[in-house]
């Protein structure tokens, strides 16, 4: 038998073959096999070797084609590995780890910072648990004055209580540093309210505040400005109407456009197409002796807002309580 | 604060709409919270008939046709219903096509026959009344064919503000009325008031003590004769009602009325009950009784200002006057008081005694004290219209030292500074003085004592900028920016948070308050923060612990049937009372993690299965690492409301937190529905301390490192993390880490025994292995795995 042509007919039986399996009429387990498995037709022709008169020339031949095949056949491996593997139902849902989510009232919260954040400001903190001095008398509301009824305040006892506003760090900023200080201070806050929609007995505020030579009122109306801009869209406007808080004067009431109908006027605004959000005002002298800067010198202003109402506004929640609830089907919305 | 629109159009002309009077006053800081018309807002077609003729129906005893002139071209005929309709009266009739508050449209009908072209209309149906008996007749000389709404052009519309506590000028309609001026540019005059008097004197008969200057500066008095109490005339209770204040009899209205114009409230006391002619001004007597007008008995304080004739006392000052000297039927004489009472004393009697009236509520704001006369005068006035009052000649007013108008400087560059913008000396001069504040001298001016809330500098410029307008001050932002403080905030608590989201948890947001028994029950050794005046048991005291708030989360969600995975997790504060600080608490910032139920959720390749303990371990050790504690060691730990899974969780030597399994008991105590509840709460303080953004890199190893793997048959009791200590703690050469890559139990090995499979890896950064070295390594874990915990290789 010639060993040549035997190698030949092997080589085109592989080529027709390939093509079968090509067109996937052959998987490539069966290819292999024909060809190079155990039984196979290479290992068939080794097995002839005695038969082959000259026997170092038909190891030579008969080697070469297994490493010729071997390397085609490695080659389908490496290109279409696919064929192995069966075809995928592609519509079957993925191994899908759980994405976890972020409150509303916090992500909220770290909106509202972010921005200060971008203007300058720096991060104050002031303790909840507060005395009288901090959270009324320095701020300029007088024992016995009927401005400390605006805060229906939790007692703990003597003059200890909950603060029921952020404007305590206000103080404990300013009584550790000296001038400039533009900090802002979120946190909880409590006041004697019973729970409704719109109402919570635990409830959170941000607290901005600036003092340094020459901040002036226009300046507190820019910075707001800019502020609900960034927060609401770069179409939201300010309006300031007078009001009255002890720590600041002038004091003043921020209505921004309504941030549901874009002032058009609906049921949120109560068709006014404009909503209150923040209280602001420049930080009264009393304030700024009472912690020992020349208010000659220095002038500053001070704002306020609530940081749920924010998140109730921007995403349409029409219930505080929502909030606490936690249900997890409203957690996975955020 | 309701202010009557009549009312105030009364003082001063209002030459804009009701719309632009809302703008303004809100612009200028008295904010309006409601404007309520009493005017009826009906249709058009509604307009005032006649009735020329009335007939009995002919086929109905109960109704009648009417021949019913509007004005137009022809008499109208409609058939009513009414008993009282008759010929002669002036009537609001619907014609057709009109359509009434209820809905209704009239149409042309036949009513049993006859025609019918309209519908006589009662107060009810027409909604300006909330019952009628009957239509509704009208005023004789209204005109025919005129609109109804305008039979009503002098109903009232009420204007109600938020008074901010600074500002008592405007809890009267002048105060407002002032302001409204000032916002066009002029200065209210307020009205002057005459009246007749006879020829007693006052003084003859009452004479006036201050025994309590302190709490009553100033006390005037004036006696009226001739009274005769009853019903107050229509356009009084009008007002009064427009302002929210109900009518009793015209001697107490009048008193209503004075204060609600004049912003000073007064009592009006039954001169016959006054004995020994005499009132005296003292302080109360500790544990005194006495009986208010309400009829109510009340015990007062050693502090507060009374009111007493010669025996008795009468009224306690500014709150509220005595049923013993009450206005009553009877009364024909009254002895009239306008007084100043000291706006603390007023606060502190009233908050004590729990009584408020709308007189404290002026007084403990700061009323006038130079009104006391006026309001006087304009009692006199209107008792002498109304109740045919005799007025004695004079006053007794006693004022020992006379509060003056306040000098306060102004300077004009101070404007600028604060405001931004310059404002000229002549529109602050004319601004100030429209309010009253007159100018002294350059750069002093004198504030009336109506506004007390004036005192300084800042004060005046806050007038001046309410009256010029928030709105003409530009927006302007020059703060220069400066980015120390940005950058610098590394922010472990964001970063966490995103942390924690990616390894598939929810952030809540749950309350810090709670119960006592809660805050008592969860505390470690520490007293916790209990109210004085809590709101309800749910809201007492301040939270020792997060975890009963996320039990009750989890609760809630459970009975909602919302989920059936949960992973909750929040960043909070717990409270301890401290004696040691100012404030006497203690705020510890902590964070908890809550897993419970499916560990996935169940889907086409994730088959159910439970969060376990594991799972929560894990979390913990991954959050650890996130904070780059560099060595993370776990203890065996107790907690009361966990079972005995329980870990406490050490990083970098200190206790972090802990890890475990709530306990069944506490489950049930909480309504907890689930059995696997597994929590991991910790130091977020401490956390916040230790986490660094790494900030130098580690050289990765050039040489091969080598796995050698062992399976120790140990005792059940052993637990493979005191092997891992204990081998860590030996120092063997080379060895980098160690895995635990199998845990077997059962069958061939004794019942007592377990199997643990180890997986060691040795590597050098100086060069590669040796198989001796390596081989050495090794039998040194065997010997002491032998030793320590007499550990056998498995064969
Ligand atoms: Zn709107």
């Amino acid at each position: 038998m010639d060993v040549k042509k035997l190698a030949e007919e092997i080589k085109s039986s592989f080529q027709e073959e390939l093509k079968n399996f090509e067109n996937g009429n052959l998987n490539f387990e069966d290819l292999k096999n024909k060809f190079l498995g155990r039984k196979g037709l290479v290992a068939d022709a080794f097995s002839q070797m005695r038969n082959f008169t000259d026997k170092a020339l038909a190891g030579q031949i008969l080697n070469s084609l297994k490493n010729e095949l071997t390397e085609k056949v490695n080659s389908l491996t490496e290109n279409t590995s696919s064929a192995k593997t069966k075809k995928l139902d592609l519509s079957l849902p993925g191994r899908k780890p759980n994405a976890g989510t972020l409150h509303v009232v916090t992500e909220t919260q770290r909106q509202i910072e972010d921005i200060f954040f971008a203007m300058g400001f720096e991060m104050a903190t002031g303790p909840q648990v507060e005395t009288d001095f901090f959270n009324f008398e320095s701020l300029n509301f007088p024992p016995d004055h009927p401005a400390r009824e605006m805060h229906d305040t939790f007692f703990v006892e003597g003059d200890v209580l909950l603060r029921t506003h952020t404007s305590n760090v206000q103080i404990h900023a300013m009584k550790s540093q000296e001038p400039p200080v533009r900090v802002i201070a979120p946190g909880k806050c409590y006041r004697n309210d019973t729970p409704d929609a719109t109402h919570s007995p635990v409830f959170q505020q941000i607290e901005a505040l600036y003092v340094d030579k020459n901040v002036t009122f226009t300046e507190l109306k820019g910075t707001l400005d800019a502020f609900v801009k960034a927060l609401f869209g770069k179409a939201t406007k300010t309006r300031f109407r007078p009001s009255f808080f002890p720590f600041t004067e002038p004091s003043a009431e921020v209505d921004v456009t309504c941030v549901v109908c874009k002032g058009k006027g609906c049921n949120v605004c109560k068709q006014t197409g404009w909503i209150e959000i923040l209280g602001a005002g420049m930080v009264d002298p009393n304030v700024l002796e009472a912690v020992g800067y020349d208010s000659e010198i220095y002038s500053g202003y001070a704002f306020g807002l609530g940081i749920e109402r924010v998140a109730m506004l921007k995403y349409g929640i029409p219930d505080l309580r929502l909030f606490f609830q936690n249900d997890i089907r409203f957690l996975k919305q955020f | 604060m309701k202010i009557s629109l009549n009312w105030l159009k009364s003082l001063i002309e209002i030459p804009f709409d009701i719309d632009t009077l809302v703008q303004k006053l809100t612009f200028s800081g008295l904010e309006v919270e409601s404007v309520e018309t009493q005017k009826p807002q009906l249709s058009e077609k509604v307009v005032v008939g006649y009735v020329t003729d009335r007939i009995q129906h002919p086929n109905a005893d109960k109704l009648s046709v009417c021949q019913v002139d509007v004005g137009g071209e022809e008499v109208l005929q409609i058939v009513c219903g009414a008993p009282n309709v008759a010929k002669g009266q002036k009537v609001a009739v619907a014609t057709v096509g009109s359509v009434l508050p209820n809905g209704l449209k009239i149409k042309k009908s036949k009513l049993r026959g006859e025609l019918s072209q309209g519908m006589i209309c009662s107060a009810s149906e027409l909604e300006i009344s909330e019952e009628s008996d009957g239509i509704l007749v009208l005023n004789e000389e209204t005109e025919i064919g005129t609109l109804f709404n305008d039979y009503f052009k002098d109903a009232d519309t009420i204007v109600e503000i938020a008074v901010t506590p600074n500002r008592p000028d405007v809890l009267g309609h002048i105060g407002v009325a002032r302001d409204i001026a000032t916002l066009e540019g002029k200065k209210f005059v307020k009205p002057t008031h005459t009246f007749t008097e006879i020829g007693k004197n006052t003084a003859d008969e009452i004479e006036v003590e201050i025994e309590f200057p302190e709490g009553c500066p100033r006390y005037s008095a004036k006696i009226v004769e001739g009274i005769k109490v009853g019903k107050s005339p229509e356009w009084l209770a009008n007002r009064l009602e427009a302002a929210g204040i109900r009518s009793i009899n015209n001697v107490v209205d009048v008193s209503n009325y004075v204060m609600l114009e004049v912003g000073h409230p007064m009592h009006a006391f039954d001169y016959s009950e006054v004995k020994g002619k005499k009132i005296v001004v003292k302080s109360s007597v500790q544990g005194e009784k006495f009986t208010t007008l309400d009829d109510v008995e009340r015990e007062l304080d050693g502090q507060t200002v009374m009111i007493c004739d010669g025996e008795r006392s009468v009224a306690i000052g500014g709150i509220m006057g005595g049923q013993n000297s009450e206005i009553n039927d009877t009364t024909t004489k009254v002895l009239l008081e306008a007084a100043y009472f000291t706006p603390s004393y007023v606060r502190k009697s009233s908050v004590n005694l729990g009584l408020k009236s709308d007189a404290s509520y002026r007084f403990e704001r700061g009323t006038d004290p130079n009104a006391t006369i006026y309001a006087l005068e304009l009692a006199a006035k209107l008792l002498e219209e109304v109740a045919g009052g005799k007025a004695y000649k004079g006053y007794v007013d006693n004022y020992p030292n006379p509060i003056e108008p306040k000098e306060v400087k102004l300077r004009e560059a101070r404007v600028e500074k604060i405001l931004g913008i310059a404002v000229s000396q002549d529109q602050i001069d004319t601004t100030l003085d429209n309010l009253g504040i007159t100018k002294k001298s350059e750069g002093t001016y004198l504030v009336p004592t109506y506004r007390p809330d004036i005192e300084r500098e800042i004060d005046l410029i806050e007038e001046v900028v309410r009256i010029i307008g928030y709105d003409s001050v530009p927006l302007k932002k020059t703060a220069e920016l400066d980015f120390h403080s940005a950058k610098s905030q590394v922010n472990y608590r964001n970063e966490l948070r995103r942390f924690m989201t990616g390894l598939g948890c929810h952030e809540t947001l749950t309350n810090t308050m709670t119960t006592t028994e809660l805050a008592g029950k969860f505390s470690e050794k520490n007293e916790p923060i209990i109210l004085a005046n809590p709101l309800s048991r749910d809201y007492a005291a301040l939270r020792t612990s997060m975890l009963p708030a996320f039990l009750e989360v989890l609760r809630e969600n459970l009975n909602k049937k919302s989920g059936t995975s949960f992973r909750f997790f929040e960043i909070g504060d717990i409270f301890y009372r401290d004696e040691n600080v100012y404030n006497k608490a203690k705020e510890i910032k902590k964070a908890i993690l809550l897993l419970s139920g499916d560990r996935n959720e169940v889907s086409t390749f994730v088959k159910q299965e439970n969060f376990d303990f594991y799972d929560i371990k894990g979390y913990a050790e991954s959050i650890l690492e996130f904070t780059r504690f560099k060595r993370i060691t776990f203890k065996v730990g107790q907690r009361p409301y966990f079972t005995e899974n329980c870990l406490e969780v050490v990083g970098n030597g200190k206790t972090i937190g802990f890890v475990g399994e709530v306990s069944p008991k506490i489950l049930k105590e909480f309504d907890v529905s689930a059995k696997n509840v597994f929590v991991f709460e910790f130091a977020f303080d401490l956390c916040e301390k230790t986490y660094q953004i790494v900030s130098k890199f580690s050289h990765l190893n050039k040489h091969p490192f080598v796995e050698r793997d062992f399976a120790f048959v140990l005792d059940k009791t052993t637990e493979a993390g005191e092997i891992v200590e204990k081998l860590n703690r030996s120092k063997i050469k080379n060895l980098t880490s160690i895995k635990i890559s199998d845990l077997y139990e059962g069958k061939p090995l004794a019942e007592n025994k377990k199997s643990i499979a180890f997986s060691f890896r040795f590597e050098s950064f100086e060069r590669t292995l040796t198989d001796k070295e390596v081989n050495e390594a090794m039998d040194k874990i065997l010997k002491i795995s032998e030793q320590t915990f007499g550990a056998e290789l498995r064969k």
